[in-house]
């Protein structure tokens, strides 16, 4: 039986598609241990065991109860790599950990629990900071952690080294999540964005949104979004959220803004809370002294969603 | 060692009283004060338990807040208006975040809680140690800590350190810290005896992981340690140390109440730290604080067992080898969990993929008497005519 050639129109379209396959997925098929530097970074680090992996099974082994914090954010896999300095014996030390995470959103929720607003830049991945004892980014699904170890300091040099090697063997680009351009209205503080898959603002009926910081001269407002999946289980949430304050023996008042109907309740935990509802999109304000506090805010707000 | 004490409560009390008559409109101003009177903020016919910590003597609450996975400082606050007085946090928690938000939250109250948080793991000399404090007070933005605690042992030997000692009495004569701790998830039982057997008693109190699937020689070697005077914690007390995020968020509110019920039955447990990210979960550990272990709880305590059995492998290694054909029983079972428990295909397949051709479940003769052995007594032929069908 002879076999029939593939005609040449299949082998063009099969060599675009390799061409134009997203980085993501190509990178994706490389083992986690092959994503952090061989044999080292620099002819001064240098790797001093194998490369450890965790799962979920046994992330607490390495980072004990924090491993919690990183399951919500679909944590899949951890690689883990120690590179000693030349000289020091193994004493003086980098290690480099670099996890899965379930996607861009996720690896920017977990690094961004890690961030404050005050921190110093890198240029590394889509967002990172250094300080004295670590170097922390995010590129793709990875959020990458370089720390110190037996010192409680290294030289910037030595935590750029590194992330632009892990950097390198990353997929992915500089792009944010575009989850993020939601919260982006003028007055949103630089670096203050966090998003939670689950208790956003300490309430479990609030599931998963994104919260950052508003500058409103000496004060500051949290404001948020809350992405359901649905118009009408966004709409289940705000009457939960409303059934909630009447519990509490609070009254809130539907008031109308720029962007429709708002609900302005005085909240247990936030002093005042204003929100909108647009599809599956639930918009707010926290902190709020005056429901004039959050009207304009949460207007802008609107006017980011889809 | 545990009394109640319905004063401590009072703003819980005074709020109750001031919620009905607050809500009447809502102004330009007094939302601050509207939201603070909220009856939410107070669980039902709750009023804290309190034990002794150990040789500190502090009483602290039988529920106390780990503070570790809480993002926002009024859900922390909350809990201590409805009467915790115990927060546990740690330097490293969210790179130094953690500790800034328990700041947030003790602010005003700073006298009414004992605070506790821990040196970085990798601080082992005079001058990481007292660095670390320095930093946590800062971020805490308080003058002192409570207890002071060298986070994560895996063996007695780090706290026998002279200059780890000397650092943290140095810290004492400077009265940036109180009192002496160490926290163990691993070789727990040899640790918590170490501590106990130290004749200079030098440290106070001990955190462990502790549920009701903790190792009996945990619970001994706790025994021993609360006899010799030093305070217990017990933490992950949602069976954290099953590692299975899946199983915690599969936790009915019973089960979770049931939990921390057994903990605190025990009675050489001085106070039990469960995460608590949200008001709802809050409210629901603090109603449990001063209740019974029932035997409706022990049955969900078991039924929860039970459900986890069948497909937990732990992952023991014991049957590695035991199959003749060299299947890798230990492997494939946790490819399994992954999938089923919790269902990430493509973890599992991943898992599974990584294996050479000859330890795959295909392998497996289907024997009809399977030689390989679990010593939890997992049917090892039936898993692995899982995986074949699972992974075909």
């Amino acid at each position: 039986m002879t076999q029939t050639p593939h005609p040449p129109w299949l082998l063009v379209v099969g060599l675009l598609f390799f061409l134009f396959l997203p980085s993501q997925m190509m990178a994706e098929e490389r083992p986690m241990e092959k994503l952090t530097p061989f044999p080292g970074f620099s002819a001064e680090w240098v790797l001093e065991d194998p490369v450890k992996t965790f799962t979920k099974e046994d992330l607490f082994n390495y980072i004990n109860g924090e491993a919690e914090l990183y399951y919500p954010y679909g944590f899949e896999r951890l690689a883990s790599a120690f590179y000693a300095r030349k000289g020091s014996n193994g004493q003086i030390g980098l290690v480099a950990d670099v996890y899965k995470m379930g996607s861009l959103l996720d690896a920017f929720g977990i690094y961004a629990q890690y961030r404050k607003p005050e921190v110093e830049g890198v240029s590394q991945g889509v967002e990172g900071f250094i300080n004295p004892s670590q170097l922390i980014f995010y590129q793709d699904r990875y959020f990458i952690h370089l720390a110190a170890s037996g010192t409680s300091e290294l030289e910037a040099s030595v935590f750029q080294a590194c992330a632009l090697a892990v950097s390198k063997a990353l997929p992915g680009g500089r792009e944010k999540p575009k989850e993020l351009n939601l919260l982006n209205i003028p007055t949103l503080l630089p670096r203050t964005e966090r998003y939670y898959p689950e208790g956003v603002l300490g309430y479990a009926f609030f599931r998963r949104g994104l919260i950052g910081l508003a500058d409103q001269g000496k004060k500051k407002i949290r404001v948020f979004v809350l992405m359901e999946t649905s118009a009408e289980s966004a709409q289940d949430v705000l009457n939960q959220y409303t059934r909630y304050v009447k519990q509490a023996g609070l009254t809130p008042e539907r008031t109308s803004g720029p962007g429709g109907l708002q609900l302005f309740s005085p909240d247990p935990l936030h002093k005042g809370l204003m929100l909108s509802q647009k599809g599956p999109f639930i918009v707010g304000a926290a902190d709020l002294e005056t429901p004039a506090q959050g009207t304009l805010l949460v207007g802008q707000l609107l006017d980011r969603l889809p | 060692m545990e009394s109640k004490n319905s004063q401590v409560n009072r703003r819980t009390f005074l709020k109750l009283g001031l919620a009905g008559a607050a809500a009447t409109a809502i102004g330009s101003t007094g939302i601050t004060e509207l939201a603070a009177s909220s009856s939410l903020l107070s669980p039902p016919s709750a009023q804290p338990v309190y034990r002794i910590l150990g040789r500190t003597g502090l009483k602290v609450t039988a529920l106390s807040f780990g503070a570790m996975l809480t993002p926002e400082h009024e859900v922390i606050r909350a809990g201590l208006d409805m009467g915790i007085n115990f927060v546990d946090t740690a330097r490293v928690y969210l790179g130094g975040r953690s500790e800034e938000i328990v700041g947030k939250a003790l602010k005003g109250i700073r006298d009414k809680v004992f605070v506790a948080t821990k040196t970085r793991p990798a601080s082992n000399t005079k001058e990481a140690i007292i660095k670390d404090v320095e930093m946590s007070l800062a971020n805490l933005q308080i003058d002192h800590i409570d207890v002071i605690q060298l986070h994560n042992l895996d063996s007695p030997q780090r706290a026998f350190i002279p200059e780890v000692r000397e650092a943290y009495t140095r810290l004492r004569e400077q009265g940036k810290v109180r009192f002496f701790g160490i926290t163990t998830h691993t070789n727990q039982a040899a640790v918590i005896n170490g501590l106990a057997d130290d004749p200079e008693k030098f440290f106070d109190t001990i955190q462990v992981a502790y549920n009701f699937k903790s190792d009996p020689a945990v619970k001994e070697a706790i025994a021993r340690a609360s006899a010799a005077g030093l305070g217990i914690i017990a933490m992950k007390i949602q069976m954290g140390g099953y590692k299975t995020r899946e199983e915690a968020k599969a936790l009915t509110p019973e089960q979770a109440a049931a939990n921390l019920k057994w903990v605190l039955q025990d009675k050489n447990v001085s106070n039990a730290i469960p995460g608590m990210r949200t008001l709802e979960q809050v409210k629901q550990m603090v109603s449990v604080m001063g209740t019974k272990l029932t035997k409706a709880d022990e049955r969900i305590l078991l039924s929860y067992a039970r459900a986890i059995d069948p497909y937990y492998c732990r992952h023991c290694g014991q049957c590695q080898g035991t199959c003749p054909q060299g299947v890798a029983i230990s492997t494939i079972n946790r490819a399994l969990m992954y999938h089923e428990g919790y269902h990430v295909p493509e973890l599992a397949r991943e898992t599974y993929r990584e294996l050479p051709t000859q330890a795959l479940a295909s392998n497996c003769l289907s024997c009809s008497t399977c030689v390989a052995r679990c010593v939890r007594g997992l049917d090892i032929g039936r898993k692995m005519a899982q995986a074949r069908a699972t992974f075909a």
